[in-house]
């Protein structure tokens, strides 16, 4: 792959002069592909983010279509989208943002069938799921590939992160032991995913470029209520089925 | 002895939205009392739904230290502790 263009020099200008960024970390970037595990609030927030950032393909996966209850903080989607499935309306979108990145639009459902394909070909996922099932398909796959998931989720006033990097530190099923009762339409202030969904961009960038340290080991809270950020420490659990034996 | 309960996510529900509630528990009190106070007060609800023990998804923390690394639910509880209650939290 050759450089960077004149167009890419200038559009990730600002980036480009943090002094321990730069050049080599743009062509990272560049280089990477990134799943995005659904776009509903926490996706829409992060891929507009690894768009506009410059990651060469984000590979966008989803099997809804946009709902007007979606639209208090899916900031992907307009009005006029409603109906859309959600990854076709979501790749003109990236892509009137960024068109050098490459989006790959997978209308489906993520499924113990599907997820070791989806994963193939990717550096790392990010967790824009709505419910807990799925998010233990994907971090059961990830663990088992060796590939990094950035874990969000967000509740009414609240949002939560965790880089999981497989082999590194404690993994989704560390975190949450068993598996919690599903919620069919949680609660959510739109400003919630958007915090969370940029945050997942931001540590996808920075497993991406090498830059920085990363939210291992660690789970983030955000309570917007009380504006009020936690970190507590989430220890690799010895007897994980699903990490435990991986070292 | 004063104790200040920090509730996260859908146990915050409980409070009727509030973050934090200070509660009165008699000097030497264990973090299961104030379990069985909350459960009774406020309808708390951090049991399994299946065994009946304590959820182990739901993160208990006083003073911002995880009990299961203290003494568990006999860790003993003393004025001005902070104690947080977190249940995993799946919206998107
Ligand atoms: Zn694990």
């Amino acid at each position: 792959m050759e450089g960077l263009s004149q167009e890419e020099f200038e559009r990730y200008d600002r980036q480009l002069r943090i002094p321990y960024f730069g050049v080599d970390a743009q062509m990272k970037l560049k280089k990477s592909a990134v799943m995005v595990a659904g776009v509903g609030g926490l996706g829409s927030s992060a891929a507009i983010f690894l768009a506009a950032a410059g990651v060469g393909k984000l590979r966008i996966v989803d099997c809804g279509e946009v709902e007007l209850s979606n639209l208090n903080r899916q900031i992907l989607y307009s009005t006029e989208d409603i109906g859309r499935p959600k990854v076709f309306a979501a790749l003109e979108r990236l892509r009137a943002i960024n068109p050098n990145v490459e989006i790959e639009a997978i209308k489906e459902e993520i499924t113990e069938d599907n997820i070791e394909e989806l994963l193939n070909g990717v550096n790392l996922v990010v967790d824009g799921q709505d419910n807990f099932e799925t998010r233990f398909i994907i971090n059961k796959a990830c663990v088992r590939a060796f590939k990094p998931c950035i874990h969000g989720a967000v509740y009414a006033f609240e949002g939560r992160l965790m880089t999981i990097i497989p082999g590194k530190g404690p993994c989704l099923r560390c975190l949450i032991p068993q598996d919690p009762k599903e919620m069919a339409s949680i609660p959510i202030l739109g400003p919630l995913p958007g915090i969370v969904g940029a945050f997942e961009a931001l540590e996808a960038i920075k497993l991406l470029t090498g830059v920085g340290d990363p939210l291992l080991g660690k789970l983030l809270i955000i309570d917007g209520e009380t504006f009020s950020f936690y970190k507590i420490e989430i220890k690799k659990n010895p007897s994980c089925p699903v990490c435990g034996n991986v070292k | 002895m004063r104790v200040v309960v920090k509730a996260f996510a859908t146990l915050r529900d409980v409070f009727k939205g509030r973050a934090v509630m200070e509660l009165i528990l008699p000097d030497g009190a264990m973090v299961k009392d104030l379990i069985m106070e909350l459960e009774s007060r406020f309808g708390f609800e951090i049991k399994s739904r299946t065994s009946g023990e304590l959820d182990p998804n739901v993160k208990i923390l006083v003073n911002g230290r995880e009990i299961i690394y203290l003494d568990g639910i006999k860790t003993r509880l003393k004025d001005g502790d902070i104690v947080a209650f977190i249940p995993p939290v799946g919206g998107g």
